[in-house]
């Protein structure tokens, strides 16, 4: 008896004790975000029921254009999914963008007959949409179903959420729809799938389907490269992974360290946040390199994305856990459009803070200024450039007349010649090289 | 009641919703999901709440009813109209307090959780249930007698 007592107790303790991440601004977020999205799916809602009531009224008139009559055809039944479906904002872009699979395929079973109505998928997931073929029949019953294979993976190399109940979802709320998201090795176009449909009171059956996908978009792969000498442990932020489900910030981390945590944000151009998938400390593994999953902005014209930092957290082994970092870097991704087809380049927040300095420091002739110069850029500049100065006396630049710049930098998308034209700028301000600067982009 | 008030309330319960969506599942990630689900479909439907004083029950109820879902999602439950007290009372004796409410029946499991992880009395239980007090006295009862567990009832 008074193991159970002290059983009870321990639980209670635990059951008080409520970390961090349920603070009351932790709370706020999680209910406004999906708050927000609600309201996303419910303007698409209305916006459906507009179409469709505008459609009844001009069916004549826009009858004529093929086309547009079966882009109306196609909307209410997909926008109605798409509400149901909250697992995030990525799924609902797809959709509206008509980026799925039309399937139809019904498996049969001593259970219920189950319909696969829509396959949505890129390389990283799989997304099934799913409902009992008979929904009058299987009303007021529920059951789940657990994921067997892919392609002949099994359970323990892919990962499988599902949201809601199969059959009526008394409180789900989901329509009866079934969502399966299946986080995938590789993407095949050609999908073998099977399933286990478990119902309330223990009975189960196989649903297998074999379908082809629509053609696949490509990912937009925009290299960032950079890297940070952490106590000798480099972290590398490689790059920014936009496709059609998720968006993705690659970070590879080498030796011993282990990244747990980097605090980073993702705006559009118009500021909106770019939400993390699923919760705040989402990430996945691809071998060595830690990637952290946003929704996909694969389908939005946003001009810019900026990426911040601010902080990041490392352990490595033999040293004290925990090694927290505050880097505060930001990373403007644009968009460039060549012959049709988007690319995106990445450009650094050290430009900003080099054309800010010329309100920072005071220039005044003495014989170490040049090397005191050198010393401000490259505190700016370091680690992604390097910058020498040369000569390295004010006296020695008076007698040669010519002051060389030499930027230095193995960062992808740098643009050198923005440095060096910044660095010009500044010193021209100072009064004392004007004239006589000579910039020489270095290898 | 506008969306500024209905946070600042749900604010003021959210440690007891935490704790009575814990047992359910023994997690806290999973406690801390269910319970923001709740407070979101409260938030949506709270018009529908006609008098505002009973906000608290009504959210503890739709946080049973979700945690109950996703209960029924990850295992089979036990429905108390198949439930033998005398043959599965031995089957109770030899696991964890956790384990023995993850067996119980949802109807008597929601009493000894609303009693002991909510601290409610018995009188509210049945008024959150919507069930007479006596069928609530009753089912505490068989469950703590399952559980072996003698707390003192009210």
């Amino acid at each position: 008896m008074n193991d159970r007592i002290n059983e009870l107790n321990e639980m209670l303790l635990r059951a008080d004790s409520i970390s961090d991440k349920y603070s009351e601004e932790a709370m706020k977020k999680n209910i406004k975000k999906k708050i927000r999205r609600h309201e996303v799916f419910m303007s698409a809602r209305n916006i459906s029921i507009f179409m469709l009531v505008a459609f009844s009224v001009m069916f004549i008139g826009v009858n004529t254009s093929k086309t547009f009559a079966e882009t109306l055809e196609g909307i209410p039944v997909i926008s109605n999914i798409a509400e149901k479906l909250s697992m995030s904002k990525s799924y609902n872009e797809a959709i509206e963008n008509e980026y799925l699979t039309e399937i139809g395929m019904v498996a049969k079973s001593d259970i219920a007959d189950v319909k696969l109505c829509y396959a949505i998928a890129d390389d990283n997931a799989l997304l099934l949409i799913l409902e009992p073929e008979n929904k009058e029949e299987y009303k007021n019953k529920e059951g789940y179903i657990e994921l067997l294979s892919v392609n002949g993976h099994g359970p323990s190399d892919i990962t499988c959420y599902q949201c809601g109940v199969f059959g009526n979802g008394l409180i789900d709320d989901n329509d009866g729809y079934t969502f399966m998201q299946i986080r995938w090795p590789e993407y095949k176009s050609d999908v073998d799938i099977s399933l286990k449909l478990h119902a309330i009171g223990g009975e189960t059956a196989i649903l297998s389907y074999n379908f082809s996908l629509n053609e696949k978009k490509p990912p937009i792969i925009t290299p960032i490269n950079y890297s940070l000498d952490l106590s000798g442990h480099k972290i590398c932020i490689k790059g920014l992974e936009q496709y059609p489900l998720s968006t993705r910030i690659r970070v590879s981390v080498d030796g011993d360290a282990e990244l747990f945590y980097m605090d980073m944000t993702l705006a559009d151009d118009k500021g909106n946040k770019i939400e993390k998938v699923y919760n705040s400390h989402f990430v996945e593994y691809d071998g060595d390199d830690v990637l952290f999953v946003f929704d996909s902005v694969y389908f939005r014209e946003c001009d810019k994305l900026t990426l911040n930092i601010g902080n990041m957290g490392y352990e490595c082994s033999g040293a004290e856990p925990g090694i927290t970092l505050d880097t505060n870097m930001s990373f403007d991704i644009y968009r460039n459009i060549n012959d049709g087809k988007a690319e995106y380049v990445c450009s650094y927040n050290v430009y900003h803070e080099l054309s800010e300095l010329k309100w920072d420091m005071e220039f005044s002739v003495t014989d170490d200024i040049i090397a005191k110069v050198e010393e401000k850029l490259n505190s700016i500049t370091n680690p992604i450039a390097n910058i020498h100065l040369s000569p390295a006396t004010y006296e020695e630049y008076l007698d040669a007349k010519i002051l060389t710049i030499q930027v230095t930098s193995d960062v992808d998308g740098l643009d050198v010649d923005k440095i060096t034209a910044l660095i010009n700028e500044y010193l021209a301000s100072s009064g004392l090289f004007d004239e006589t600067v000579n910039v020489i982009r270095g290898e | 009641m506008d969306g500024k008030e209905y946070f600042e309330r749900v604010y003021r319960i959210r440690t007891k919703l935490y704790k009575i969506a814990f047992p359910y599942f023994n997690s806290e990630s999973m406690a801390i999901d269910m319970v923001d689900e709740a407070c979101f479909k409260g938030y949506i439907k709270r018009r529908q709440l006609k008098d505002e004083a009973y906000l608290e029950t009504w959210l503890v109820r739709i946080l049973i009813n979700l945690c109950r879902t996703k209960y029924k999602k990850m295992k089979l439950e036990v429905d108390i109209s198949e439930f033998d007290e005398l043959t599965s009372a031995s089957e109770y004796e030899n696991l964890s307090l956790h384990e023995a409410i993850k067996k119980l029946p949802e109807e008597l499991r929601r009493i000894v959780v609303l009693k002991y992880f909510g601290g409610y009395k018995i009188v509210e239980i049945a008024e959150i249930l919507e069930i007479p007090q006596g069928t609530a006295a009753t089912r505490l009862r068989k469950a703590l007698k399952l559980l072996k567990l003698d707390l003192g009832e009210e």
